[in-house]
């Protein structure tokens, strides 16, 4: 490999933007390269100083009180008017082009700014919460590991599974029998992942458990393999279900996993 | 209207993204308020052409335009940079020992990563701030800056090259201040 391509195919599989294939092997291959481990943690680094050092300047109040006068101003002078001069880019005609009631909403989503600001901030959280949920998910596979508490319905048998899991919780995910690909079902329990409850299905391959949650999403996503605490951990999600899938299972073999377990027969 | 609203809403959600993008790109703070409102409004304008999921996107999209904008009528000369594609950039390959940088990045004060992201060029500058600060994809990226996946790939590779390097070399300045 050249070193450019050797430079992006580093940052696309530290941005996550690698196929889980590709995603595996660089894995391994870090587990034996110095010099590219070494690449790699330098890059991790770069990542962990700019995320936790670099300012995010968030929006002065100012600016919302600002946009907020200006749309209120224009409201009361009476909303919408002719079309500008053909050209004419300056803001007052940006301005005018909105009807009154648009802008009157937008003034007032304004003002109540504060109060939904904390609850609603979504975008610039994302990662802080992923983050958070995929520590939730280590901390309760390993209580379940130490507590001896690894399953709250034992069963082998998914159709004894999938009927207490649909009763205890608002919906029903699935619970593939994947006995014939190696990963033998021991049964199910309840966990409490991002402040709400999941359906916690736990598999064994060989010695290894493994805990895939499971909850309902509207969103689509790639499986994307991130280690925490010496556990692997996949997130992935299709066809409506999210799965965070924690092991200390080898990342390939986990990640055939992930791909048997989407498909949910 | 409801949707417009709905979408309104949205829009107002990310505003803190808006700001922070345009707060990099333009670096100052009442400049970026200036680009902010502008595209605000800019945003309520079009916003009912909008058909997609994620709003976020597409409103830095709008605010990286306004931004640029703002940038060739007040400072053209950060756009028009040509030294930047040349920009030299050691191979890591050569130095196998990169435990120094790497030590000196961990521990990079923060006055000095906020300088050494602003004085990257413009466009290194945009890449790396969507990609680590908003978490855009490569995808997002692309649409965002208009420019194909590969060069995004390329320009993040790059940013984060000459960012290591300034603070390593920064670092290692500092270092033989102390020794001498």
């Amino acid at each position: 490999m050249k070193q450019d391509d050797f430079q992006l195919w580093l940052n696309a599989g530290l941005d996550g933007e690698l196929d889980l294939g590709k995603s595996l092997q660089m894995q391994e291959q870090l587990g034996h390269d110095a010099a590219l481990k070494a690449r790699w943690d330098r890059q991790q680094a770069l990542r962990t100083a700019i995320r936790e050092k670099a300012d995010y300047y968030q929006a002065p109040d100012r600016l919302r009180e600002k946009l907020a006068k200006s749309l209120t101003s224009n409201a009361s002078r009476g909303g919408a008017h002719a079309l500008p001069e053909p050209g004419q880019r300056h803001v007052d005609y940006e301005r005018r082009r909105w009807g009154l009631a648009l802008a009157s909403a937008l003034a007032s989503a304004l003002l109540t700014w504060g109060i939904t600001r904390n609850v609603l901030d979504v975008g610039v959280n994302h990662r802080a919460a992923l983050e958070r949920i995929a520590e939730d998910a280590v901390a309760a596979h390993v209580r379940a590991l130490m507590a001896d508490r690894l399953i709250d319905v034992a069963s082998s048998d998914q159709h004894t599974v999938k009927p207490w899991l649909t009763a205890h919780l608002t919906y029903s995910p699935p619970v593939p029998d994947l006995s014939a690909q190696g990963f033998e079902l021991v049964g199910a329990r309840r966990d409490v992942i991002d402040g709400q409850t999941a359906a916690t299905l736990v598999y064994r391959r060989r010695q290894h458990m493994i805990s895939s949650f499971v909850r309902p999403t509207s969103v689509q996503q790639d499986a994307k393999v991130m280690s925490m605490r010496g556990f692997n951990v996949i997130r992935a999600a299709r066809n409506g279900m999210e799965y965070w899938v924690v092991s200390d299972l080898n990342a390939r073999e986990l990640g055939d996993f992930v791909e048997l377990i989407q498909e949910g027969k | 209207m409801d949707k417009n609203q709905a979408q309104v809403e949205q829009m107002l959600l990310h505003m803190d993204a808006a700001y922070n993008l345009a707060r990099w790109l333009v670096r100052n703070s009442n400049d970026a308020e200036d680009v902010v409102q502008e595209s605000m409004l800019r945003a309520l304008r079009y916003v009912g052409g909008f058909r997609g999921t994620d709003i976020r996107p597409w409103l830095l999209t709008i605010v990286r335009n306004v931004s640029y904008a703002w940038l060739k009528s007040h400072r053209p000369a950060e756009l028009f940079d040509d030294s930047s594609d040349e920009l030299e950039v050691n191979s890591t390959l050569d130095r196998p020992d990169l435990n120094p940088e790497t030590a000196a990045i961990r521990h990079a004060e923060k006055a000095l990563l906020n300088e050494a992201i602003s004085a990257l060029p413009v466009m290194f500058r945009e890449a790396l701030i969507l990609r680590e600060l908003e978490e855009l994809s490569y995808r997002e990226i692309a649409q965002v800056a208009d420019i194909p996946i590969g060069t995004v790939m390329s320009r993040l590779s790059r940013a984060r090259q000459l960012l290591a390097q300034a603070i390593g070399a920064i670092a290692h300045a500092s270092v033989r201040e102390t020794q001498r």
